[in-house]
């Protein structure tokens, strides 16, 4: 029998509730403040840790209720218990909990960037091992190295993430939060090489594998600001220039570490250009890229799901009660504590 | 039976009790470790005191006002409680539990009127009156308020869950029913003579913040 595992994703603004049985999808029910949060034109915590505490029952009754499951059925509960804004996580693993509880049943506390590389296996089967992943959102921009039950953190942002860049490059010219969809949109009637904007970080060895994007941001509002360039030409050539640095960096991880699987997660790699250029550029190299479809790369429960149905299927030990809430979880861990 | 929670203050409380009586109470204190410690207490002494206990027929969580994170962690860990074991969730004001022990302590008193009050940082104070008079009522609160409070003023009661899961159940078996609580003073409600809570005793499982959230956008220091 495969498992029903319940998942649970609280660590940013949105409130995710999922249902997997075995490696299958049964429910990923989503309850998002961002609307809420577009007044302020960005996640502010205690707006998004109060829409969680109002959302998690409702969200939980409607998960089991697409998954056509009880929560009598359920085996186990994963939750994210980081990295995340830790007012939000908290709401999402005591709840995690109190089910656990009440149900008599094991909890896993999760690492959300795992999560974000294992929701792959709902779409395209078992993850290959060892993988390459980048996982970029308006939350986190990182590179790892998954091999066995073992995370290695290759990379990361220095300053702010991809999605964060996204959205601060929407407000400069002109188009509403959160930014990644609407400067899609706007690319699409954009030129990508109107302006030449900086890769940082291209060629620095100390920073093989980091971004940076504050410094493209800072470019974008110069040229916004000194010339007269349609918006949609800047729209385009800034995500063309996120997407090249992030490909590029991606694609060297995979050949250094001598990797021919990369998967990509997180909100940003919903963006059409990210992946067809990492599309392009992973055949060109012989490498295997998988991307989740939309939905299940950007933040929701179903991924923990998949993580926690992935844990039971390596007999993973489940978390002990006691177990924190953290916003700095150590990235090297699947389970929290291990 | 009734299971209490309570996280509006540093310290976790978990009890059971019903109409004959309380039977259990855990406490573990830590302003930030509400979360780490509800789990531990429901495992080490709630869930053996359940074993061929009556059944559970509500679970009661306190709805503050007390500090924001702490708080929903109680709340939010009792949600997915009464979930699985499917029966209703209650809130309970914690000023009001806290002013239910002070008047159980002043039984058969001259009728008097009190003040609750549990610190609310920022040299304020989480408040609510009471008067006691056979029955006890709210007479105004809860609100948050920098002003000197009148006497006689109890403060930072420490919340006993069993007593709680107690006067629950005599409020279920009474026949009272949970009330919402009004979103937008919840919210707002910083002025004593417009805030309205309802006179209680039971509520939805909506925190009582009192205060509107600091707008802040959050640091992207994630990984
Ligand atoms: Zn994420």
């Amino acid at each position: 029998m495969s498992a029903v595992v319940l998942g649970i994703e609280t660590s940013c603004d949105e409130t995710g509730v999922g249902v997997v049985i075995g490696r299958d999808l049964a429910a990923n029910v989503l309850s998002t403040s961002i609307e809420e949060q577009a007044r302020f034109g960005g996640v502010v915590p205690e707006v998004a840790s109060r829409a969680h505490v109002d959302a998690i029952g409702p969200v939980i009754d409607e998960a089991c209720a697409v998954a056509g499951v009880s929560l009598r059925d359920i085996d186990a509960i994963a939750v994210t218990a980081g990295p995340g804004l830790v007012g939000s996580l908290l709401v999402g693993v005591s709840a995690a909990k109190g089910l656990a509880a009440g149900l008599g049943v094991d909890v896993y506390g999760v690492n959300h960037l795992a999560a974000h590389v294992a929701v792959d296996e709902l779409q395209h089967g078992e993850l290959p091992d060892p993988l390459i992943a980048l996982l970029v959102s308006g939350g986190h921009s990182s590179l790892l190295l998954m091999s066995g039950s073992k995370v290695e953190p290759l990379g990361s942002t220095l300053d702010d993430a991809a999605g964060e860049a996204f959205d601060k490059v929407a407000r400069l010219i002109g188009l509403p939060f959160p930014g990644g969809p609407h400067i899609d949109r706007a690319a699409e009637l954009g030129r990508p090489d109107a302006v030449a904007f900086p890769r940082a970080l291209a060629h620095d060895p100390d920073h093989r594998y980091d971004f940076s994007f504050s410094g493209l941001k800072t470019a974008v509002s110069r040229v916004v600001r000194e010339q007269r360039i349609d918006p949609a030409d800047v729209a385009a050539s800034f995500q063309e220039a996120v997407a090249d640095v992030l490909t590029r960096k991606a694609i060297a991880a995979c050949r250094d570490h001598g990797v021919d699987h990369l998967v990509l997660g997180g909100g940003v790699a919903a963006n059409s250009r990210l992946r067809a250029l990492a599309q392009d550029r992973a055949d060109a190299a012989g490498i295997h890229l998988r991307v989740p479809r939309a939905d299940l790369c950007t933040d929701n429960g179903a991924m923990v799901a998949a993580l926690g149905a992935r844990l039971i299927r390596q007999q993973a030990a489940p978390t002990e009660p006691g177990f924190p809430a953290t916003s700095t979880f150590d990235v090297h861990r699947v389970l929290i504590g291990d | 039976m009734i299971l209490a929670v309570d996280t509006s203050s540093a310290v976790t409380v978990l009890g059971l009790g019903d109409a004959t009586g309380p039977r259990v109470r855990a406490r573990a204190e830590g302003a930030r470790r509400h979360a780490e410690e509800i789990d531990t207490l429901f495992a080490s002494a709630i869930a053996p005191a359940l074993v061929g206990a009556p059944p559970v027929r509500a679970v009661a969580v306190g709805i503050g006002p007390g500090p924001y994170s702490g708080l929903r962690v109680g709340i939010a860990f009792g949600i997915g409680l009464a979930r699985a074991w499917g029966v209703p969730i209650l809130g309970v004001c914690s000023l009001d539990v806290r002013a239910w022990q002070v008047a159980d302590s002043l039984a058969g008193s001259e009728p008097m009127e009190f003040t609750v009050a549990t610190d609310a940082r920022r040299k304020e104070n989480y408040t609510a009156r009471y008067r006691l008079d056979g029955h006890l009522e709210r007479v105004w609160g809860p609100v948050v308020s920098a002003d000197d409070l009148p006497d006689p003023v109890h403060r930072d009661v420490e919340i006993d869950p069993a007593a709680a899961a107690v006067r629950v159940a005599g409020f279920i078996d009474d026949g009272c029913v949970p009330q919402p609580v009004d979103d937008e003073l919840a919210v707002h409600g910083s002025d004593a003579s417009t805030f309205a809570l309802g006179p209680g005793p039971l509520f939805l499982p909506t925190p009582l913040y009192l205060r509107q959230p600091d707008i802040t956008i959050a640091g992207l220091a994630a990984p």
